[in-house]
């Protein structure tokens, strides 16, 4: 893929590569999250170092069949067996996020199995009604008081409006991010748009956004480097590995946008800066485009039709994890309500390991070959 | 006393002779359709190599897929308790038994006192059973017993990630296209195949001593992989198929006292 | 020519007749009458509450509401509602062999095998016009997050309302509060759409019938400690299990469990067991046990071994306080030993050993239950402590494809050899 050379793309890569070591640096207790529904202003606003855990697609995930059952999330798997060789010893803590059934049992096994000073389950309504806006401050309001207690630190309400701030500069960021590549005829192919995506997520927040500050200024006087192609929009739920987006991109397509949880449901809409900062935060995690798991699940189409307007989206590639239940419910409905839209959609499972692209590619073929007709006889 | 085993597999079936402590003679071949008559074949076979006839044993137990259809057994026993039976008889100070076999593979967990304390099969999927090699022997051209001493020359690491044996032998296929050398993606199949395994066995806690039985455990790749993703020596019996059938007849013994 | 006309036109006459009041009605009358005449009279009971049920959804003389195994059903009896369970109805078509159609309809229709059979199977009945259509769906969000799915996307079909009770993770006051005000709006709601006010007597009255079957929920868990155990695993897996989940808050329930202690009683006093000669007590766990005709617990009846208690059975809750009917219902929610961290339920399944005097663990993992599987390996490894044999029984509740007769009947005798070497 012919891209230019930006800096920046360079430097945030390089970056995300010594992660580790920036982390170490930073000298601020590390404490690990998975889903994107973690509050990370909380964290940062303790005085903690947020560090999102990915795991190395493949390479431990039959250890972790051992001590949980197979036909599992392959994440949730993958994160359990690097944690049992080891990879982890670094965290001080650990925050799970009661989003779905994989994660509720990750906590479980991540404690009998693997231990740790401080595992803290933190839960999440699925519902965003006032009741449940309620509930869930007095539940980060819990989160705060235990942070409090083990890192013996004490968490003021302006702190966490600081990291409130912080973080939704990183947020429009990104989402200008989407829309610059956009306007400026895609000169940033779609593989380090993610990485820089993933970026958000491992690297400390002010040299992030420093960094994407600078990618932005380059993208905006860069030239237009599309190649005549259909534009597809991948949907999933973490894709860490960008592999499956270069696949789409090899086959002739440009991906212009994505609804992914590490992706634009991460950084779509903003916390709102006035107001108490707790019940703020409370209010953007329920109400943000949401996640499967959510029971708005309409709300999270509509979001996905935005994106189609707004990137002209002429074909959507469905990528999820296996065993994905939510995910798995809502792909007819929303293959049907695409259809009903005349928007084609290609249906992918993965397993977190590169073993099955090969499988998968001769299907994007087949199903961009579809969509250049489509795009033809338009 | 004189006491027979007869373990009446899908693929094989196999009898063994025993008395007291000696393994007077056994027998291995095809089981066929027929369990009944294959049944009465091996045990026949066993006893010609014993230089006995039928009237000598004092009992049969029968195991395996065909076990309950043997009229000629006096009782049946599942192939869990069978193989962790004759492995011990073996190897007496066995904590696990993996038996690695044409169509399932098994992780079973002893005590001290020899009996079956947990285990775990794997009887879905053929990755991870003699079935796996089959098929990739197949691929590669080469007779199975040819496998284990080629993946031994191995030099480069190959790593065959697919869990599943159709979309691992399209893997090998390009492999080979590619100009991958045999012993080096037999060894990452040997390596695919005993990482499955072993993860039944992390289920199960590994022990310190593990003997290895079923058809596989003749393939030296795989022992050796098997060593690799255990972090144990795996010891290994003479005649590895036998097991169970002997773990049987260990079983008819006990009737009879 | 009649082998044809049977196979086209006798789903046709079958799924016609299981849309007809009369069908359930007649069900009803003919089950409790021969039930009764073979001693069963609890299972009559049950089998006439379910069609009565049924018959009463079809004619739709009020709101008819779809609930699922967690949601609060003494509400609904309370507010007057008529109630339907797809998930009974998915266990009921997997035991008459309804299950295969709708699952293959249901995967027709884009649903992944890798989902749970009971939901593929009752959205494949609902496509197939098997299901009372319902006027109001209410669902929790425990257990899984599969149930939350299937009843929300039932709802688009019919662009009915879909009121999910958002259970909190730990049982904290804050917790209670929330999901107590949760169900008094749903019951506003309810009584609005209804064009009634809230009728608290009638909650009350359903809560008092709620605690009247629990008391004699916990005296049949009291008896089935008796050695030999009275009562089978197939029925306390099946039709008890399922008046467990939707009876508490009826008449019938009271009616239910009040017979079933009769008739345990009167077995245990007479050292009647539900197994000829009783050697080896199970314990099972998870809710459920594949309903399509299989041989799981006869294998095990037949060796000597009595399937005596399972945690689905184990009554959690305190009794319902009549006079703050939202609160304690939803105390008894969060009461769950399935919710919340899985210390609830491994140690809830250790109690259980001990006073049922078991020998011996079947942790069923049903194909795609994540929630319950997910933890199997740390209960067997806490058992394992323990020295208490646990057998990780694969299988699948609804989908008979899924359902090895051959490999689960090795794992039984294996598991069985396990408990007979430890006597």
């Amino acid at each position: 893929m012919a891209g230019k050379n930006f800096a920046s793309l360079d430097k945030i890569q390089s970056l995300t590569e010594h992660n580790l070591e920036i982390v170490a640096d930073s000298r601020k207790p590390v404490i690990g999250w998975f889903c994107a529904y973690t509050p990370e202003e909380i964290l940062l606003a303790a005085g903690l170092c947020p560090y999102r855990i990915v795991p190395e697609p493949a390479k431990t995930i039959t250890l972790a069949d051992s001590y949980i059952e197979r036909s599992f999330c392959p994440y949730v798997r993958s994160c359990l067996g690097e944690a049992l060789e080891g990879h982890y010893r670094f965290l001080s803590g650990l925050v799970v996020v009661n989003s779905c059934d994989p994660m509720r049992r990750l906590y479980d096994a991540w404690r009998y199995y693997i231990g740790g000073d401080f595992v803290s389950l933190l839960d999440l309504p699925r519902i965003d009604s006032k009741l449940a806006v309620e509930y869930y401050r007095e539940c980060l309001l819990r989160f705060i008081g235990e942070l409090e207690a083990h890192y013996r630190v004490s968490i003021s309400a302006a702190a966490i409006s600081e990291a409130i701030l912080a973080h939704n500069k990183t947020r429009s960021l990104l989402k200008e991010l989407y829309h610059l590549n956009q306007d400026c005829g895609m000169p940033v192919p779609a593989v380090q748009i993610h990485r820089v995506v993933k970026a958000s997520t491992v690297l400390p927040g002010d040299t992030f956004n420093e960094l994407l500050e600078g990618l932005l200024s380059e993208v905006s006087h860069a030239g237009s480097d599309f190649q005549e192609g259909p534009r597809v929009l991948v949907s999933g739920s973490i894709l860490d590995d960008p592999m499956i987006i270069e696949l789409i991109e090899q086959c002739g397509a440009r991906v212009v946008g994505d609804d992914l949880c590490t992706g634009t449901r991460q950084f779509w809409q903003l916390v709102e800066p006035d107001g108490e900062p707790l019940t703020a935060l409370s209010r953007y995690y329920l109400g943000r485009t949401p996640c499967p798991r959510m029971k708005d699940a309409q709300r999270r189409f509509d979001h996905v039709f935005r994106l189609i307007d707004d990137f002209r989206v002429d074909g959507v590639v469905f990528y999820t994890l296996k065993f994905c239940d939510p995910f798995l419910y809502d792909i007819p409905v929303l293959k049907s309500q695409l259809g009903a839209r005349g928007i084609p959609a290609l249906i992918l499972e993965g397993d977190y390991t590169p073993g099955t692209l090969g499988r998968v590619r001769t299907r994007i073929q087949a199903f961009i070959e579809m969509l250049r007709q489509d795009v033809r006889a338009a | 006393m004189i006491v027979a085993g007869v373990d009446i597999g899908s693929l094989t079936a196999k009898a063994v002779i025993l008395q007291d402590t000696d393994i007077l003679g056994y027998s291995i071949m095809p089981a066929g359709s027929d369990v009944t008559a294959v049944a009465e074949r091996a045990l026949m076979e066993a006893l010609g190599k014993a230089g006995l006839s039928r009237e000598q044993l004092a009992a049969v137990v029968s195991t395996g897929y065909g076990r309950a259809k043997v009229p000629l057994a006096g009782k049946s026993v599942t192939e869990i308790t069978c193989d962790a039976r004759g492995a011990q008889h073996l190897f007496p100070e066995t904590g696990m038994i993996i038996d690695i076999g044409g169509q399932d593979s098994k992780v079973i967990s002893l005590d001290r006192g020899g009996r079956v304390i947990d285990f775990a099969m794997n009887d879905k999927c053929a990755a991870g059973t003699g079935r796996f090699l089959e098929v990739m022997a197949q691929a590669l051209e080469l007779k199975l017993n040819e496998l284990g001493p080629v993946s031994l020359k191995h030099k480069k690491s190959v790593v065959i990630s697919s869990m599943c044996t159709v979309f691992a032998e399209s893997e090998v296929v390009s492999l080979i296209a590619e100009g991958c050398a045999k012993e080096d993606i037999l060894n990452g199949l040997h390596q695919a195949i005993a990482s499955r395994v072993s993860a039944m066995a992390q289920s199960l806690r590994v022990e310190k001593v593990v003997a290895l039985c079923g058809g596989v455990a003749k393939n030296v790749g795989v022992v050796k992989a098997l060593e690799q993703n255990l972090r144990v020596k795996v010891k290994v019996p003479a005649e590895p198929q036998i097991i169970a059938a002997l773990g049987a007849a260990i079983c008819a013994r006990e009737m009879v006292v | 020519m009649f082998g044809q006309l049977k196979t086209t036109l006798m789903p046709k006459v079958t799924r016609s007749l299981l849309r007809q009041p009369l069908t359930y009605e007649l069900m009803g009358d003919f089950g409790r009458y021969s039930y009764s005449r073979q001693n069963k009279t609890s299972q009559g009971i049950w089998l006439a509450f379910t069609s009565k049920e049924l018959k009463a959804a079809l004619q739709r003389k009020g709101l008819v509401v779809w609930g699922n195994a967690f949601a609060p059903f003494e509400m609904f009896y309370g507010l007057d509602l008529i109630t339907c369970h797809p998930e009974t109805l998915a266990a009921l078509a997997a035991k008459t062999g309804l299950s295969r159609n709708a699952i293959t309809c249901a995967e027709a229709g884009g649903y992944s095998s890798d989902t749970c059979s009971f939901y593929r199977c009752a959205l494949g009945l609902d496509m197939e016009g098997l299901i009372p259509r319902p006027d109001i769906i209410v669902s929790t969000s425990y257990l899984c997050d599969g149930g939350v799915k299937f009843f929300h996307n039932i709802s688009r079909r019919y662009g009915c309302d879909y009121y999910l009770l958002d259970v909190p993770y730990h049982n904290t006051e804050n917790a209670r509060r929330y999901l107590a005000s949760q169900l008094e709006e749903l019951a506003s709601i309810i009584v609005k759409k209804q064009g009634k006010s809230l009728d608290l007597d009638k909650l009350a009255g359903a809560l008092r019938l709620s605690n009247e079957a629990r008391e004699y929920a916990l005296r049949i868990n009291e008896l089935r400690r008796a050695v030999p155990c009275p009562l089978s695993g197939s029925d306390s897996l099946s039709y008890v299990l399922d008046m467990q989940f939707f009876g508490f808050g009826s008449e019938a329930g009271v009616r239910f469990f009040k017979t079933l202690y009769e008739e345990l009683k009167a077995r245990v006093e007479s050292g009647q067991g539900a197994v000829d000669q009783e050697k080896y007590r199970v314990l099972w766990l998870h809710h459920i046990r594949p309903y399509y005709p299989n041989e799981i617990i006869s294998r095990l009846e037949e060796m000597g071994a009595s399937v005596c208690f399972g945690e689905s059975n184990h009554v959690y809750w305190e009794p319902l306080d009549e006079a703050n009917p939202f609160e304690s219902l939803a105390a008894k929610m969060l009461a769950n030993p399935s919710g919340g961290p899985l210390e609830r339920r491994s140690g809830l399944a250790l109690e259980l050993v001990d006073r049922y005097n078991i020998d011996g663990v079947i942790h069923f993992s049903h194909w795609g239950c994540r929630q319950s599987c997910g933890g199997e390996y740390v209960i067997r490894d806490l058992m394992r402590e323990r020295g208490m044999p646990v057998l990780i029984l694969n299988g699948d509740g609804a989908d008979s494809r899924n359902y090895s007769r051959e490999q689960t009947r090795l794992r039984l005798d294996a598991f069985l050899e396990m408990l007979e070497a430890k006597k």
